[in-house]
C-alpha cells in the first residue's frame, strides 16, 4: 500500500513540473549540441555541462512522514579526451536508518556515426552499481556507455531524503563550464526557508505562474586553480537553504534565531556543552606539572601542549563531538572538534576560564554574521581571554603554538560558545611569518665556496621549518638556492622544544659559484625557498591569500679571493607597492676583498583582493628579475 | 612431583615475562640499532600456515620501536580484507619509552570503510593511526589474517631501508599437500625446515641487522630488499583449481578463466572484416583495429569477477565501448580473431620500475594485462588502455621486463621490449630575436615522440590555453616570458609538436654594465636528480633512456658585439653523452648553440655512479654557462 501512493505521488509531481525553460526532454537531443566543438563562453574546456536541473518537492505522504523528493537531469558534452572521465559518475547518499536513497537511475549517451545520423547507447540497469562505504556513506556509480569525444550524455535519478527541513546547497558552477543550471523547489507554504546566494553572475528574474521558486544562471565559467588561493568555498557560485519556520494552521515555530539563542542551545547539546562537561581520567602528569606553575598564560601553554602531544587528529572536521571526548582520549585520537574540547576541559579543570569557539576554516569559506547559523562553521577550537589577552588555540595542529591563532581561521569571523561572554569575535593578529638570514662566504681561488650561516625563523615561519625539520626535509630545502651549488655539511637547530623562541638553524656549507669563462657570478638570495614566481597567469578570479604577512631579511658577507675582482654589482633598489603593502630594498656594498648585501622583502599584507592582480602580477615580475640579478666577478 | 612442575612451569613463565619486558622499552635499543634507522623491529613472529589449497592463515606478532618523526609510517596499521583475505582479531598496544603499556585498541575500535577506485566495491581496509606524543615509541600489533585459496601467499619482508632488525621469525607451517615454494630474494638466509607428519615446517629467524640507507632512484624495492617469496603449488580461487608449479600450467588455468570471454557476433566480425579489407599484413590489419579501439573505446577500472583476474566478455565492450585493461585486451583480441590474425594475452606487472619475475619461481607477480601479436620479426605489442600510444609502442610502464604470455598451449615467460633512447626523443629549435632593448622575439619550436610526447598528451594536450602557458612555464620550466602564445598539433599525431611564440621584455639574466649575459637555452635541457653519494651502493634507475637535441640561435642587432662565448663542451660516458658546439656568425650577427644530450641505458650500474656524477657535474657546468655581449 504505501508504494502505491508514493508512486502515484510521484507521478503526479512530475505532472505538475515544469521547467521554466523549455529543455529537450529526455531521451531527445538536437544535432547541434552533437556538433559543437568548443564552449563559446569558456574556451578550451575539456568538457561542457549543457543543462543541470535539479527539482524538489517536500511533501507529506501517508505512512512515510515528510518527504523531500528530487529528481536530477544532468547532460554533458564531451569536448577533449581528458573530459571522458566525466562519463564515470559518482552519487553519493546517507544510507543509515534509510534515511535517504537513490533510485530510478536511466542514462543514455548520444553520438553521430559516420552518415552524421544520431546513435543512441542506453545505460543498462545491471551496469548501476549501489555501494555502502560505510554506516553513514553509500554511493551509487555507473559508466555511460559508448563515449568518446563528441559524445552528449545525459542522465537523471531520484533521490528521496526523509526530511522537510533539509534542502542542500545547490552550486550552479563546477569544474567544468555549465550552460544552464537551474533548480526547482516546490514546498508547503507553511514551511519557511530563508536563503543565502553566492554568486558573481545574475540570476534569471522570476516569471510567475510557475510551480515553486526557480533559481537560474546561465554560461557559467569552470572554476579554476589558482596559486595562493584561499579555497573555492568563498568563490563557488550557489544558493543555500535554511528552513526559518513552521506556520500552518496547527502549528508553529519559529527557527529564526540569534546567536545569543544559538550558544544557548549549543551549551545545552549532548553532544556540545555538555559533551565539555564529562571527566577526564589519567591526567596524572598534566596535574603534577600545574601544581607547580603559577602563571595563567604558563598554564595555557602546558595544557596546550599536553593535548596537542597527545592527541592524534583523524583528519576529520564537524563542529560536534558525537562519540564524545572520552572515547576520543581513550583511543588518544579524534576529529578537530574532539580534540579542543578535550583542551577546554582541561583548561577549566586547571581553573583556567576556556570556552569553546566556533570557527570556519579558510577552505570552508568566510561567515555571514549576520546569519546565525551554525551549518557556517566546520569545526571548534578553543578560545581563552585572560585581561587584554586572547588565546585561540587548535591542539589537533601538530606546529602551531598556543599564542599564534591557527593560520587556517587567521583574520576569520567566529563565535565565542559561553553565555555571558560569547557572541562573535573577529581572529586578527599582527603575528607574522618572518625570517633572519645571515651567511658569511669564502670563496677560493678555484671558484669553490665555504661558509656557514644561521637561519632565524619566527611566528608562522616557525612552524614551517619545524614541519620540514621533523621530516628530515630542512637540508633539501637549504640546498635548493638558484645560482649557485650549496652542499649543507653541517646543520644544527637549536630552540626545538621551546616554541616561544625563534627557530633557530645553523648550516656548515660548502660548494661552488657558477661560472662562464672568466665571469664568475654570485647570487645574493640564498635560503629564503622563493622558489620562482607564482603569479604568472595572465588574470585571476579569486582573491589572492598569503595567509599572513611575511618577512624575509638576507644579510651576506661573500670573501673573495685575491685573483678576483668585482666586475659589476647590482644596483642598490628600493621597490614599493604604491599602497606600501610591499617593500623590497637591497643594498652591495664592496670594501676591499668583501662584499657585503643586505636584502629586505616586506609583504606587509596577508591577501589582495582578484581586482589588485594587474598590480601584484606586475610586483612579482619585477622582484624575481630583480633576485635574478647577479654580483658578477673576473678572474683576473 | 606435581606441585615441582607447576613451579618449573611458573618460573620459566616469570623469567620469560622479565626477558620481554625489555623488548617494549626503547632503552634498551643497543646504539648500532639505531644509527641511521627510522624504526627498529624488536620482536616479529610471523606464521603463515596453509591447511589446504583452499585455506591459510597468517599470524602476526610485531613490536616495532620507532624512533622519529620519518617512521611514523610505522604508526599506521592498514589491512585490507576482500573475497580471498580477511582481517580478522586484530590489536594494537602502544608503550612509552620506558616500556610502560599507555594503550591497547581492539580492532572494534579501528575504522573500517569499504574500498575500490572503480565501479564496484574492491574489498574491506581497516586502518588506525597511533598518536605519538613523543619518540621514541613502542607499538605492538596482533592480528590475524584468514585467506580463502591461496593463489597468492604473503611473503617475508626481512628487512626494510632505514630500519633495523633485533629478533624476527617467519615460519611457514604447511600439510605436504598442497605444499609451498619459496624463493630468496637478495638473501642467503636458509630456513631450516622440518617435518611433523604430514605437516612441513620453514623456519627463518634473524637478529641485530643493522638499518641500510635507502639512495635515491634506487628502482623497485624488490631489486634490494632481502624478501622471501611464498608460491602454492596447487591451489583454488573461487571454484577454479590450478597449478602454479609452472608457467605452463598457470597459463592453463589463466586460460580457463578467458574460456567463453572471447567471440563476437557475426555481424560485428563482418563489421571489422570490412574495416580491414584493404590490409594486407597482419601489422596492417592491426594497426587499424587498434587505432579504432583508441578511438572509440575507453579505460574504465571494474573489478568483478575472479579476485578481478577474469574480464569481461568481449560482448560487454563490444555494448558499453569501455572496459578495464583485461576486458579491452580480450576484445581487440577478439575482432583480431575475426580477421585473421592470432594475438595473445599477456600478464604483466605494470609500472615505472617493476619487480622482478623470476623465471624460475612461476607465482602473481601481475596486476595488468596488455596484447601481443608475436612475428617471426618485430613483434606486436598492444596496450589495449592507452587512447594516446603509436600502435606498437609500449612505453616505461609495461617494457624492460618480464610477463607471462597466455597461448592456447598454456603460460610462456616472454621478454617485454627493451627501452631504446632513440624511441623518446624531443627536439627543441629556439630562433631568439634579441632587440636594442635588450628584448626579444623568441619563437620555439619543440618536437617529441616516446614518453616525451606521451607525457604531454595526457598532462598538456587537453588544457586550457592558460593553463598550457602555465605548464611550459612551471612544468617544462621556460624562462617567464611577458606575452605568450602557444599552439600544438591539431591532432595526436607522432611526432607531436608544440609552438610557443613568446616576447621578452628583457632576454638577458643580468648585466655588468655595459656587458649583457644570456642563457644559452631558455629552459633546462638536463634536469635529473643525481645527487652526490661517497659511495653508491645500489644501481641508478632513470624513468627511460631518451635523447635531446636542441638548437638555439640568438640574432643580434647593431650595436651588439660578441664579448666570449662559452667552449665547446663534450662529455662522453658508455651510458650518456652530451656535446655542445658554439658559433658566432660576425656577418649576420648570430650565435647559435647545438647541444645533444642522449640517456642510453636506464640502468646504471652502481660501479658506475661516480662516472654518472662526473656526467651530471660537467653537464651543468655548461648549461650554466653565459653567453656575453657588450653593448656599444
Amino acid at each position: 500500500m504505501k508504494r502505491t501512493v508514493l508512486i502515484f505521488f510521484l507521478l503526479s509531481f512530475l505532472l505538475t513540473a515544469k521547467t521554466q525553460d523549455k529543455l529537450p526532454s529526455f531521451g531527445k537531443i538536437d544535432k547541434a549540441d552533437l556538433e559543437i566543438k568548443d564552449c563559446d563562453f569558456d574556451p578550451g574546456a575539456e568538457a561542457l555541462v549543457l543543462f543541470d536541473v535539479g527539482e524538489m518537492e517536500i511533501r507529506y505522504v501517508e505512512n512515510l512522514g515528510w518527504l523531500s523528493e528530487s529528481i536530477y537531469r544532468v547532460r554533458i558534452k564531451i569536448l577533449k579526451a581528458s573530459g571522458v572521465d566525466r562519463a564515470q559518475v559518482t552519487l553519493h547518499y546517507y544510507p543509515k536508518n534509510r534515511l535517504e536513497e537513490i533510485t530510478n537511475v536511466t542514462g543514455i549517451s548520444y553520438n553521430l556515426d559516420e552518415n552524421g545520423k544520431i546513435v543512441e547507447t542506453k545505460l543498462e540497469n545491471r551496469s548501476v552499481f549501489d555501494k555502502t562505504i560505510d554506516n553513514e556513506s553509500a554511493e551509487v556509480s555507473f559508466a555511460l556507455p559508448n563515449v568518446k569525444v563528441g559524445t552528449v550524455f545525459e542522465y537523471k535519478y531520484r533521490h528521496q531524503r526523509k526530511s522537510y527541513s533539509y534542502i542542500p546547497t545547490w552550486y550552479f558552477q563546477a569544474k567544468i563550464p555549465v550552460k544552464y543550471s537551474a533548480l526547482n523547489i516546490v514546498i508547503p507554504e507553511y514551511f519557511l526557508f530563508s536563503t543565502q546566494t553566492t554568486l558573481r553572475q545574475k540570476m534569471d528574474d522570476e516569471k510567475k505562474n510557475e510551480t515553486g521558486k526557480w533559481y537560474i544562471l546561465r554560461n557559467i565559467p569552470g572554476l579554476k586553480d589558482e596559486p595562493y588561493s584561499a579555497g573555492t568555498r568563498d568563490y563557488i557560485q550557489r544558493v543555500e537553504f535554511k528552513l526559518t519556520g513552521i506556520n500552518s494552521p496547527t502549528y508553529n515555530e519559529d527557527f529564526r534565531t540569534t546567536w545569543a539563542k544559538v550558544i544557548t542551545e549549543l551549551q545545552e547539546d549532548e553532544d556540545f556543552g555538555k559533551a565539555i562537561k564529562k571527566n577526564l581520567k589519567g591526567t596524572s602528569e598534566l596535574d603534577a606539572k600545574l601544581a607547580l606553575i603559577p602563571s595563567t598564560e604558563e598554564k595555557v601553554r602546558t595544557v596546550y601542549k599536553y593535548v596537542q602531544s597527545n592527541m592524534q587528529w583523524n583528519e576529520s572536521y564537524g563542529i560536534y563531538s558525537f562519540k564524545g571526548i572520552k572515547d576520543a582520549w581513550d583511543k588518544k585520537n579524534g576529529s578537530i572538534t574532539d580534540i579542543n574540547f578535550i583542551l577546554v576541559k582541561l583548561l577549566q579543570d586547571a581553573g583556567i576560564d576556556a570556552k569553546p569557539l566556533l570557527v570556519s576554516t579558510k577552505d570552508h569559506g568566510s561567515i555571514n554574521t549576520f546569519y546565525p547559523f551554525l551549518n557556517q562553521f566546520n569545526c571548534a577550537l578553543a578560545y581563552v581571554k585572560k585581561g587584554e589577552k586572547t588565546y585561540v588555540m587548535n591542539a589537533a595542529d601538530k606546529y602551531n603554538p598556543f599564542n599564534l591563532i591557527p593560520y587556517d581561521v587567521l583574520y576569520t569571523s567566529a563565535l565565542v560558545v559561553d553565555k555571558s561572554e560569547g557572541g562573535i569575535i573577529k581572529l586578527d593578529s599582527d603575528d607574522k611569518a618572518e625570517n633572519t638570514i645571515f651567511f658569511t662566504c669564502s670563496v677560493d681561488a678555484d671558484g669553490k665556496l665555504s661558509g656557514q650561516a644561521t637561519m632565524n625563523s619566527l611566528g608562522y615561519a616557525r612552524n614551517v621549518r619545524m614541519h620540514l625539520h621533523n621530516t628530515a626535509r630542512l637540508k633539501e630545502a637549504f640546498e635548493d638556492n638558484s645560482g649557485v651549488n650549496i652542499k649543507v655539511d653541517s646543520l644544527a637547530v637549536n630552540n626545538e622544544k621551546d616554541e616561544m623562541l625563534p627557530l633557530e638553524q645553523k648550516v656548515g656549507l660548502s660548494g661552488g659559484i657558477q661560472s662562464s669563462g672568466d665571469y664568475y657570478f654570485l647570487p645574493y638570495n640564498l635560503f629564503t625557498s622563493l622558489g620562482k614566481n607564482p603569479f604568472i597567469a595572465e588574470d585571476r578570479v579569486t582573491d589572492i591569500d598569503f595567509n599572513y604577512p611575511k618577512k624575509y631579511t638576507v644579510t651576506g658577507s661573500w670573501i673573495l679571493p685575491e685573483n678576483f675582482s668585482v666586475n659589476e654589482l647590482p644596483k642598490n633598489t628600493k621597490m614599493i607597492m604604491p599602497d606600501t603593502s610591499i617593500v623590497l630594498s637591497r643594498i652591495v656594498q664592496h670594501d676591499g676583498n668583501i662584499i657585503s648585501t643586505r636584502f629586505t622583502l616586506d609583504l606587509r599584507a596577508s591577501g589582495y583582493s582578484a581586482d589588485s592582480y594587474p598590480y601584484i602580477k606586475e610586483f612579482f615580475r619585477q622582484l624575481y628579475l630583480i633576485l635574478d640579478e647577479r654580483i658578477v666577478l673576473k678572474k683576473k | 612431583m606435581k606441585k615441582i612442575l607447576t613451579f618449573l612451569i611458573l618460573v620459566l613463565a616469570v623469567t620469560n615475562a622479565v626477558a620481554q619486558i625489555n623488548i617494549y622499552s626503547a632503552l634498551s635499543i643497543p646504539d648500532s640499532l639505531k644509527k641511521d634507522a627510522d624504526a627498529v623491529v624488536r620482536d616479529e613472529y610471523i606464521k603463515v600456515l596453509v591447511k589446504d589449497k583452499n585455506t591459510a592463515r597468517l599470524e602476526v606478532h610485531e613490536v616495532i620501536t620507532v624512533l622519529n618523526e620519518q617512521g611514523k609510517k610505522y604508526l599506521s596499521f592498514v589491512q585490507f580484507s576482500d573475497k580471498f583475505h580477511v582481517l580478522d582479531d586484530a590489536e594494537i598496544k602502544v608503550y612509552d619509552i620506558l616500556g610502560n603499556k599507555k594503550n591497547t585498541y581492539a580492532q572494534k575500535e579501528m575504522t573500517s570503510l569499504n574500498y575500490g577506485e572503480g565501479l564496484v566495491p574492491e574489498g574491506k581496509v581497516t586502518y588506525f593511526n597511533v598518536n605519538a606524543p613523543a619518540f621514541p615509541l613502542t607499538v605492538e600489533f596482533n592480528y590475524t589474517i584468514k585467506y580463502r585459496g591461496i593463489f597468492s601467499l604473503p611473503g617475508y619482508d626481512m628487512q626494510s631501508p632505514w630500519q633495523s632488525v633485533q629478533h624476527s621469525v617467519f615460519e611457514v607451517e604447511v600439510s605436504s599437500d598442497p605444499g609451498v615454494r619459496y624463493k630468496l630474494v637478495n638473501t642467503n638466509n636458509q630456513p631450516v625446515i622440518t617435518h611433523d607428519g604430514n605437516k612441513d615446517i620453514y623456519h627463518w629467524e634473524q637478529k641485530n641487522l643493522i638499518a641500510y640507507k635507502l639512495e635515491k632512484h634506487s628502482g623497485s624495492p624488490y631489486s634490494y630488499e632481502p624478501t622471501v617469496f611464498l608460491g602454492p603449488n596447487k591451489f583454488q580461487l573461487d571454484d577454479y583449481d590450478g597449478d602454479m608449479t609452472s608457467w605452463k600450467n598457470f597459463g592453463d588455468w589463466i586460460n580457463n578463466l578467458y574460456l567463453k570471454t572471447t567471440g563476437l557476433p557475426d555481424d560485428k566480425k563482418l563489421f571489422y572484416q570490412a574495416m580491414v579489407k584493404n590490409a594486407v599484413t597482419d601489422r596492417e590489419k592491426a594497426e587499424i583495429l587498434y587505432s579504432y579501439m583508441q578511438n572509440n573505446m575507453r579505460y574504465v577500472s571494474i573489478q568483478l569477477g575472479i579476485g578481478g583476474l577474469r574480464p569481461f566478455p568481449a560482448s560487454f565492450v563490444d555494448d558499453k565501448k569501455y572496459g578495464d585493461c583485461k576486458a579491452l585486451s580480450n576484445y581487440l583480441k577478439s575482432a583480431l580473431d575475426a580477421v585473421g590474425v592470432k594475438a595473445s594475452i599477456v600478464i604483466i606487472q605494470g609500472g615505472m620500475n617493476p619487480r622482478n619475475v623470476l623465471e624460475d619461481f612461476p607465482a602473481n607477480y601481475f596486476n595488468h594485462a596488455i596484447l601481443c601479436i608475436p612475428q617471426l620479426k618485430d613483434t606486436i605489442w598492444l596496450e589495449c588502455t592507452s587512447t594516446t600510444l603509436p600502435f606498437a609502442e609500449l612505453g616505461p610502464f609495461t617494457e624492460n621486463r618480464k610477463a607471462m604470455m597466455v597461448t592456447d598451449n598454456g603460460g610462456v615467460l616472454v621478454n617485454t621490449p627493451v627501452s631504446n633512447y632513440n624511441t623518446n626523443t624531443e627536439s627543441v629549435n629556439t630562433v631568439i630575436e634579441v632587440n636594442a632593448d635588450g628584448g626579444a622575439k623568441v619563437n620555439a619550436l619543440c618536437t617529441l615522440k616516446g614518453e616525451g610526447r606521451d607525457n604531454l598528451l595526457m598532462r598538456f594536450h587537453d588544457l586550457k590555453d592558460d593553463e598550457k602557458r602555465k605548464y611550459f612555464i612551471t612544468e617544462k620550466e621556460w624562462k617567464q616570458p611577458d606575452i605568450f602564445d602557444i599552439s600544438t598539433s591539431p591532432n595526436k599525431n607522432n611526432p607531436y609538436v608544440v609552438n610557443a611564440k613568446m616576447e621578452y621584455e628583457k632576454i638577458y639574466s643580468f648585466n655588468a654594465g655595459s656587458k649583457l649575459f644570456f642563457e644559452p637555452r631558455l629552459y633546462p635541457i638536463f634536469d635529473e636528480e643525481i645527487p652526490e653519494y661517497e659511495k653508491r651502493m645500489r644501481d641508478y634507475y632513470f624513468t627511460c633512456p631518451y635523447q635531446a637535441f636542441d638548437t638555439t640561435v640568438y640574432k643580434f642587432p647593431a650595436g651588439y658585439a660578441l664579448e666570449t662565448m662559452p667552449k665547446n663542451k663534450s662529455v662522453s660516458k658508455p651510458f650518456a653523452q652530451y656535446t655542445c658546439t658554439y658559433t658566432w656568425d660576425v656577418n649576420t650577427h648570430t650565435l647559435s648553440s647545438v647541444a645533444l644530450l642522449q640517456i642510453k641505458e636506464r640502468v646504471i650500474k652502481a660501479a658506475d655512479y661516480t662516472a654518472l656524477y662526473d656526467f651530471k657535474k660537467q653537464v651543468m657546468e655548461d648549461v650554466n654557462e653565459k653567453i656575453v655581449m657588450k653593448k656599444e
